[in-house]
């Protein structure tokens, strides 16, 4: 069953269109990542599904709710961590906590006890009388994570929860994240730190300009781009004869004569990197060098998108 | 090129960003439906007073002006303090006067492009009354010196309250204590001498001022002499910094020296103002935010704390705070726990704080021979305290869901289950509290007011 459902959705402000036509689905357990530059249109989807953004047009549904007719059912379900802090710092953490407690209407009796869960989960149990003005910027991002627990929701929204880290704080929510994933939450989580999502989203999201340029799984993703993948040669006995019978090997679109090396774009939809690499050799091409260009997310985000915004 | 852009980026960038900011005009154009709904109302009432005969309110210009340049001089106090107060101090606010002191532009540079990014549109709100202002000239009467002393007399008046705030923006770390301390500055300032002159009367007796201030001149060194002057004067014709007294009086008999003397010390201490402000505008840049009364009480808890560790009281505790964490309405129990003007016993020292010098202050009207005045003083004394209440309470209720956005908090609460009208009615709970300790002072002088009406 899909915990979010979105389909055709567009969100305006004002003149500016910020989302055009969305529409995707996040099954539960799954981490989905969603990637765009800033602009791109992460955060009004985010905010849409958080409740807060009550005008916009299309359909969006977590846990099959209607996030426009039934919001109340909807915040039970979700639980939102934006993407600056949201604390009060005239609070302790245990203040903190159980204020939100409060919020979500937690029973009395239980209350303590998720407050001591949550602070434990997010390693943040020795904060307990600490005033939250004086927490670290890692451990205030915990913190809010902790809040975003209390009333275990069943999908967790997290806009750019990584955003003004330092190495270590994004190793611990990285962690953290994975921890979560791992007791089964749905997670929708989104960030330009395109490495670390690709350590532990199962399906990721391409935003660009408002409208999805790519979705499905990481190697679903990769295999879209490298049809047209480029490969570096260096054949030692290279002579303009040996370039165009390679040219005109099939799957071969484009081949250039650089200074050292040659760049053929393959189509590996007609021939995979192997056979090509045996048809080269067939051809009497002594190789030096066969090396086919790396597809991380950083170069499919690049790929596929032209850095444009809404 | 343009040469405003050139030379005065920070102006320029103040002017663009207010006009194409949709609420400068909703203001603008809401402040000239007031005007124009009150002069509208005082045309009205001269043309009836003169029986239904249109002929008969020719000759009534002056009226017509003194009511447009009073409801003018009201304008600038209320709309002057909240224009200006953001200046610097939204600057702090969103950490951005930094990027400014390390351009090229240079701390005066800045301040003064503020303070004129905020005086225009001020002026602009002057003009405004133009077209009422050809209505009452052509209705005769109105004198070309009274004209020009009353224009004259707003444009210090405009340039004056600007000073307070833009100071009040350099020194606060807040719009919103920038706001109060103006308010509580510029009340000081402007009315505090008469105020103190009247209070001395008030205290030992009629003419002890009069008797004091012709005397000890005489044994003083020549300042202080000018400043006994002065401040007699300023029981005379009201304070020489409250220029509303100056139009009714001088400005009126066209006394164009008189006038243009008694702009001087104001225009000069308006110099002083935005001197201090360049002062603080790079000492209090980096000033940590701070709520100084919630110190200032929490420091009284420690010493009462302290006093009360003895051998007869023994810490005792008379009435114990709330919870120490919400049970149910988690925005209430912040309201009433952890804000300034919230939690019982802050209440109760704000009730001691405001309820005591009323008190006394009553008292001391009823036991002071002054005959008839006693209901006129009161009234005076209601309208000082009102005014204070108004302040206190109005920047309490309008900051409670601004300091929720300012937090970036209102985003989280707006995901619980928490509906829009729990939020509001849970926020308001610190207002409503403070409301009844602050109208108890009210009641007190009513009360006072209705027993010595009744009882003499």
């Amino acid at each position: 069953m899909n915990v979010v459902e979105v389909e055709n959705l567009w969100v305006s402000y004002g003149k500016v269109v910020a989302v055009r036509g969305i529409s995707f689905a996040i099954p539960r357990g799954e981490v989905f990542g969603f990637i765009g530059p800033n602009g791109a249109g992460k955060s009004s989807t985010i905010k849409v599904l958080a409740t807060l953004m009550p005008k916009f047009a299309g359909k969006a549904r977590i846990a099959g709710v209607d996030v426009r007719t039934d919001p109340n059912d909807v915040r039970q379900r979700m639980g939102y961590m934006p993407d600056f802090f949201g604390v009060y710092d005239d609070l302790t953490v245990k203040e903190y906590l159980h204020f939100f407690a409060a919020a979500y209407r937690l029973p009395m009796a239980k209350r303590a006890g998720v407050v001591d869960d949550v602070l434990e989960l997010t390693d943040l149990t020795h904060k307990l009388t600490a005033p939250v003005d004086s927490l670290s910027r890692g451990m205030k991002q915990r913190l809010a994570l902790a809040r975003v627990l209390l009333h275990d929701p069943e999908l967790l929204l997290l806009d750019e929860p990584a955003s003004g880290l330092d190495p270590r704080a994004r190793i611990e929510m990285r962690e953290l994240l994975k921890a979560l994933s791992g007791m089964g939450k749905t997670i929708l989580i989104s960030s330009h730190i395109l490495h670390e999502l690709g350590q532990f989203c199962s399906r990721i999201g391409i935003v660009e300009a408002g409208q999805l340029v790519a979705e499905g799984s990481l190697e679903e993703i990769y295999h879209k781009l490298s049809l047209t993948r480029v490969v570096h040669l260096q054949i030692a006995n290279t002579t303009s004869e040996l370039c165009q019978k390679i040219r005109d090997l099939p799957g071969v679109r484009e081949l250039e004569e650089q200074t050292d090396r040659i760049s053929v774009r393959l189509d590996e939809g007609i021939v995979s990197l192997e056979d090509f690499h045996d048809r080269v050799y067939q051809l009497g091409g002594r190789i030096r060098m066969f090396q086919a260009e790396a597809m991380d997310m950083e170069t499919a985000f690049m790929k596929l998108t032209e850095g444009k915004t809404a | 090129m343009n040469w405003l852009s050139w030379g005065l980026p920070l102006l320029s960038k103040e002017l663009i960003e207010q006009a194409a900011r949709s609420r400068t005009y909703v203001v603008r154009v809401l402040y000239a439906a007031l005007l124009f709904l009150v002069g509208g109302a005082v045309y009205a009432s001269i043309v009836f007073s003169a029986q239904g005969n249109t002929l008969g309110a020719l000759g009534q210009g002056a009226e017509f002006y003194k009511w447009l340049v009073g409801l003018q001089f009201a304008g600038i106090y209320l709309f002057m303090p909240a224009i200006a107060c953001g200046a610097i101090a939204s600057e702090k606010e969103r950490n951005s006067l930094v990027l400014l002191i390390l351009t090229r532009l240079g701390p005066t540079s800045i301040l003064m492009e503020k303070f004129l990014g905020r005086i225009i549109p001020m002026l602009m709100f002057l003009l405004l009354c133009l077209p009422l202002l050809t209505i009452a000239y052509s209705l005769g009467g109105l004198t070309q010196e009274y004209l020009w002393l009353g224009i004259l007399l707003l444009v210090v008046t405009v340039v004056q309250v600007g000073s307070i705030a833009i100071f009040c923006s350099a020194y606060f770390r807040t719009t919103v204590t920038a706001f109060v301390g103006c308010y509580l500055l510029g009340f000081g300032y402007m009315l505090g001498p008469m105020i103190f002159v009247e209070s001395m009367d008030l205290c030992l007796g009629q003419g002890t001022w009069a008797a004091i201030s012709y005397r000890l001149p005489s044994l003083l060194p020549g300042g202080s002499r000018y400043l006994f002057q002065w401040l007699e004067r300023s029981r005379l014709v009201g304070s020489q910094m409250f220029l509303p007294f100056c139009f009714l009086s001088f400005a009126q008999q066209g006394d164009v020296i008189g006038v243009l003397f008694r702009c001087v010390p104001t225009l000069v201490t308006s110099a002083i103002f935005v001197l201090l402000a360049r002062f603080y505008l790079l000492r209090r840049a980096f000033a940590e935010p701070r709520n100084l009364v919630l110190e200032l009480f929490y420091e009284m808890d420690r010493f009462f704390r302290r006093l009360n560790e003895n051998g007869l009281t023994r810490g005792i505790v008379l009435v114990r705070d709330s919870a120490d964490v919400p049970e149910f309405d988690p925005l209430a129990w912040r309201e009433v726990n952890k804000s300034a003007f919230g939690s019982f016993r802050y209440l109760i020292r704000l009730f001691v704080v405001t309820e005591v010098p009323v008190f006394f202050l009553c008292t001391l009207i009823a036991i002071t021979d002054v005959g008839n005045s006693v209901p006129e003083y009161l009234g005076l004394m209601l309208c000082a305290v009102w005014l204070v209440v108004v302040l206190i309470v109005s920047v309490k209720a309008s900051s409670v869901i601004n300091v929720e956005r300012t937090r970036q908090t209102l985003d989280v609460l707006l995901t619980t289950p928490l509906t829009g009208r729990s939020i509001v009615t849970q926020e308001m709970q610190g207002v409503w509290r403070l409301c009844g300790v602050v109208s108890v002072p009210l009641l007190t002088i009513i009360g006072f007011k209705t027993w010595w009406t009744n009882g003499t």
